[in-house]
């Protein structure tokens, strides 16, 4: 009968190792995710030209483009966008002659998403609009925007005015 | 020698060799199941690049073939099983977090991937091994701009039965 028990011992002994056989193995994955901030527009350049029949009696004309432009972001960050503009005045360009009028760029107004409430223009930033993490397609990510000339007949000599804006993409 | 001793001594010195011998040499030699999973990969990055983005939808999928290698021995059919140890995947910080199931997984010569999860599911199946018979394991990533940008540890557990 001890015979018996002692072998018993012996294979519940060499049975035991099997449990740590198996063990469990752990692998750890790290996955990397860099921060992402991407804007893009669809045009460079917005064209207003003006007609005689834009005028008005008191030789003040105001030009509209409605969503000349459309800003769309990626960000995988809460992100903000701004514009400015790069100098206080346009440049110009006379047809016929005549002094430059450093012609304002607050004579440009503004109007992200189509809301009609314009601003003006300055050389410092200012929000057009703010959104959550996502991508183009996601609510909010895509930001058409509409753009006012103003102009007088007394003061704005006939020509070509350029002006140039900077939108910035930032982290909100 | 007094004689009833001689079988008892004879059984214990049985039982030492038996005790003694190799793991797999055990389970052989007891006709019982020996089946067993090693990892060489015990840790993987993937980093994702910024061009991987799709900027419509947000969302990246990066593939690392033969992420995880490893070797199976058993003398028997076996399963590999896979799961995560946690629902989510967090920065080091704890202040970011990602589901586990954007941490796919397949056995190399598997067709899909499968989304992990916190229950373990089969990975690879086989049968009996001669000798430690290596195994390859792919990953594949989904990151999405809803993620910070950050690093995110998955932590996989495999067993095998």
């Amino acid at each position: 009968m001890k015979i018996k028990y002692y072998c018993l011992a012996a294979i519940a002994l060499g049975a035991g190792s099997s449990l740590f056989a198996q063990s469990s193995q752990h692998v750890n994955v790290n996955a990397v995710v860099p921060v992402l901030m991407n804007l893009t527009v669809d045009t460079n350049e917005v064209s207003m030209i003006f007609a005689q029949s834009d005028y008005k009696a008191d030789g003040t004309a105001d030009k509209q483009v409605v969503n000349a432009t459309t800003f769309k972001v990626s960000s995988n960050s809460r992100w903000r966008l701004y514009v400015s503009s790069n100098t206080q005045t346009f440049s110009f360009n006379p047809s016929s002659g005549g002094q430059n009028p450093g012609k304002s760029c607050g004579d440009l107004s503004l109007s992200p998403n189509d809301t009609n409430n314009y601003f003006s223009v300055t050389t410092g930033n200012k929000d057009i609009g703010n959104g959550m993490p996502g991508g183009f397609d996601d609510a909010g990510h895509s930001i058409p925007v509409n753009y006012k000339l103003h102009t007088t007949l007394a003061g704005d000599p006939p020509g070509t005015y350029v002006l140039t804006l900077t939108f910035t993409l930032m982290p909100g | 020698m007094p004689r009833p001793l001689r079988p008892l001594l004879l059984a214990l010195v049985a039982g030492l060799l038996v005790t003694a011998g190799p793991a797999e040499a055990q389970f052989r030699s007891q006709g019982n199941n020996s089946t067993k999973f090693r990892v060489d990969t015990t840790f993987v990055t993937i980093i994702v690049p910024a061009s991987a983005f799709d900027r419509r939808t947000g969302i990246a999928v990066v593939t690392v073939p033969r992420a995880i290698m490893g070797t199976v021995h058993s003398n028997r059919p076996w399963t590999l099983k896979v799961r995560a140890e946690s629902m989510d995947a967090q920065n080091r910080t704890g202040t970011e977090s990602k589901p586990c199931s954007d941490l796919a997984i397949r056995g190399g010569n598997n067709a899909g991937f499968r989304p992990l999860s916190v229950t373990s599911t089969g990975l690879i199946t086989g049968g009996k091994t001669y000798g430690w018979q290596p195994v390859a394991i792919d990953l594949q990533l989904t990151a999405r701009l809803t993620d910070a940008g950050s690093a995110y540890t998955f932590r996989l557990q495999f067993d095998i039965d």
